[in-house]
């Protein structure tokens, strides 16, 4: 098995400690931080969400595996930045004004980041004005909104029309998820798109990808 | 008074959905009403400025809202955590409320005792309640519930692989109390049923492995409806979330009489109760979010539609897929009830009504 496999297996097999050790042991030998991240790193996140999708896995694995994953990034993300390679494209998420929750939230960053995305995490309770301010700032390609309840996702439609106010509607793609959100509500109120889960949400912001990569 | 004075409450009505019969008329059952759906069915009676006012309320609401019980919770057994309150918020967090992180912080935790909990309310209270109904006591969270309360979701999801003896010390504390707890509410002659709350699982999956919850929660679980059956009552159990992978340990280990929280994302009721019926009572299952944006009368139709499908066969209860919160405008819940009353009016609720 190569260091490589082993770093992926690593994460796949929810292992932090064996992935950071790996990860040196990859940096000593010379191995380039863009190849660890593309070959290791993406591809064990893609098995977890995977397993996660089919049932295999659970939250806490998710999670552990997500620590691994850190545990790497962490070493390769300031050669990433030296070398200049360019992220997958920039998200900015949050859970919705009024609502708490975030669970949801971290698990869809989790896996995002672990698919090569760069994060922008508002944090929860984030109001349309944040959102329209971050995407100022920051100048993502998606943002992604979380909801607990109906009596909190009544506001993510706000949060859209402040982007459409702001004139940034046609700069970033708008992406619904949480308990009571559906596919038919998200085409209500005009989102993008809606993903039921986290590794959903990744396949989603793929297509997309490939979509306007096509266009 | 919402409920007719002929629809007069009887906690027999309910017994037989929890025995998986036909009720002689439509059951209604509900585990939480907001307190605005409270003081909409209490009127100028409604109450709060005390506990034993909230209980009596309570007792009133369910009463005026044609229900054969009260549910009710015995104050005290409240495990610590940090709190963290933001003033226009309307959900929390489960990672905020974190207090024990290892070791030494489970040691220096301050347990709640069950001595805490007077539960002598139990028969006071009783005084306020229809002759022919029962109390339904809950307690304040359920055994993982209360787990994820004082640890934190994530933190709690790290330590089931770092920390595992800790996780089983943990579990085992709260475990027992909760254990107490039903042991004791179940003592009184007040009490028909007792409803086991605990969210296990969200849209997609349980909240940790089927593995883990039979390792730490289940047994649990298990013996409190051993326990509750001895005693000559029945248990219901309130848990959220996809609940596919563990049915058979709430049904044939577990042994719980019936479920409670259906959501249309998850499983629709309707095919839930095509699932369960004979096996499991269902109770509820109208989708809170399709209350909440919904037409009361799409309420009315859904809700007689349902008592339609279980008439003749039993085992239902109408009810919400999870509580009444207050963002369910009034008509659309008084839409539900409305259809339970008007079932019972047509030839003992089992002709077609349309
Ligand atoms: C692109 O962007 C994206 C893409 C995907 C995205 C995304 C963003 N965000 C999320 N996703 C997706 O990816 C994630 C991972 O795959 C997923 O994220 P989730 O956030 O869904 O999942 C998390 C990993 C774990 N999920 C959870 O922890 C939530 C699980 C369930 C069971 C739940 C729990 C645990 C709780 N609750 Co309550 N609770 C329920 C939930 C049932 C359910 N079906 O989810 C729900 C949300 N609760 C409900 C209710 C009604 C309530 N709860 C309440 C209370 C509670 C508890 C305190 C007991 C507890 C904690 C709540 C909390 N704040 O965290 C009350 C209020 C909440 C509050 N004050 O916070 C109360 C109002 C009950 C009452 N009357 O008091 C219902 C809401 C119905 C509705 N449509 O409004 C509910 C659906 C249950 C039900 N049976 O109907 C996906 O949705």
């Amino acid at each position: 098995m190569t260091l490589i496999e082993k770093l992926k297996n690593a994460i796949i097999d929810v292992q932090p400690k064996k992935a950071e050790e790996t990860t040196h042991e990859l940096l000593t030998q010379g191995v380039g931080a863009a190849e660890i991240l593309n070959q290791a790193l993406i591809p064990g996140m893609d098995e977890v969400g995977r397993l996660f999708k089919e049932g295999e896995y659970y939250v806490p694995e998710v999670l552990v595996a997500a620590k691994a994953m850190n545990a790497t990034l962490s070493l390769i993300e300031p050669l990433l930045v030296q070398g200049g390679v360019p992220r997958r494209g920039k998200i900015v998420i949050g859970t919705i004004e009024g609502d708490l929750h975030d669970i949801g939230k971290n698990l869809v960053s989790m896996m995002l980041k672990g698919a090569g995305y760069a994060i922008i995490d508002l944090g929860v309770d984030v109001n349309a004005n944040q959102f329209v301010e971050a995407i100022q700032n920051e100048q993502p390609d998606y943002v992604a909104i979380s909801a607990l309840l109906t009596s909190t996702m009544v506001n993510i439609p706000h949060v859209i029309q402040s982007i459409r106010t702001a004139g940034l509607r046609n700069r970033v793609r708008v992406l619904v998820g949480g308990a009571p959100l559906t596919q038919a509500y998200a085409e209500e109120i005009g989102a993008d798109g809606y993903a039921p889960d986290a590794s959903e949400a990744v396949s989603l912001v793929r297509q997309m990808d490939q979509a306007r990569a096509g266009t | 008074m919402f409920r007719s004075q002929n629809r007069e409450p009887d906690f027999e009505n309910l017994k037989q959905v929890l025995q998986k019969k036909a009720p002689p008329r439509a059951v209604l059952f509900e585990f939480l009403l907001g307190e605005n759906k409270e003081k909409r069915l209490t009127g100028t009676e409604f109450r709060s400025s005390s506990e034993f006012d909230r209980v009596v309320t309570t007792i009133k609401a369910f009463d005026s809202g044609g229900y054969d019980f009260a549910p009710i919770i015995v104050r005290g057994l409240v495990f610590e955590r940090k709190s963290h309150f933001v003033s226009h918020a309307l959900t929390k967090s489960l990672n905020e409320g974190s207090v024990i992180t290892d070791r030494q912080s489970f040691e220096n935790y301050a347990w709640p005792e069950i001595e805490n909990c007077d539960f002598s309310i139990i028969s006071k209270a009783a005084s306020y309640l229809h002759p022919k109904a029962k109390f339904i006591p809950f307690s304040h969270d359920g055994i993982l519930e209360n787990v994820i309360g004082i640890v934190g979701y994530e933190r709690l999801c790290l330590m089931l692989y770092e920390d595992e003896p800790l996780v089983s010390a943990i579990f085992f504390e709260v475990g027992k109390r909760i254990h107490s707890y039903f042991k004791a509410c179940l003592s009184y002659p007040e009490v028909g049923a007792v409803i086991l709350n605990d969210d296990w699982g969200f849209n997609t999956h349980t909240l940790i492995s089927p593995k883990a919850l039979r390792k730490y929660v289940f047994p649990w679980y298990k013996e409190i409806v051993v326990m509750t059956h001895d005693n000559g009552k029945y248990a219901i159990l309130h848990s959220c979330g996809r609940y596919d992978a563990i049915i058979e340990d709430i049904i044939g280990d577990m042994r719980f009489d019936a479920r409670h929280s259906y959501e249309d994302g998850i499983t629709p009721v309707e095919a839930a109760y095509e699932a369960l019926k004979g096996r499991l009572a269902v109770l509820g299952g109208m989708d809170v979010g399709f209350m909440a944006r919904s037409g009361a009368e799409e309420i009315y139709e859904r809700s007689t539609r349902m008592l339609r499908r279980s008439a003749g066969l039993g085992g239902y209860a109408l009810g919400s897929g999870n509580s009444i919160p207050d963002y369910i405008p009034d008509e659309n819940y008084l839409a539900m009830l409305q259809a339970a009353f008007d079932w019972e009016n047509r030839e003992g609720g089992r002709d077609d009504p349309n």
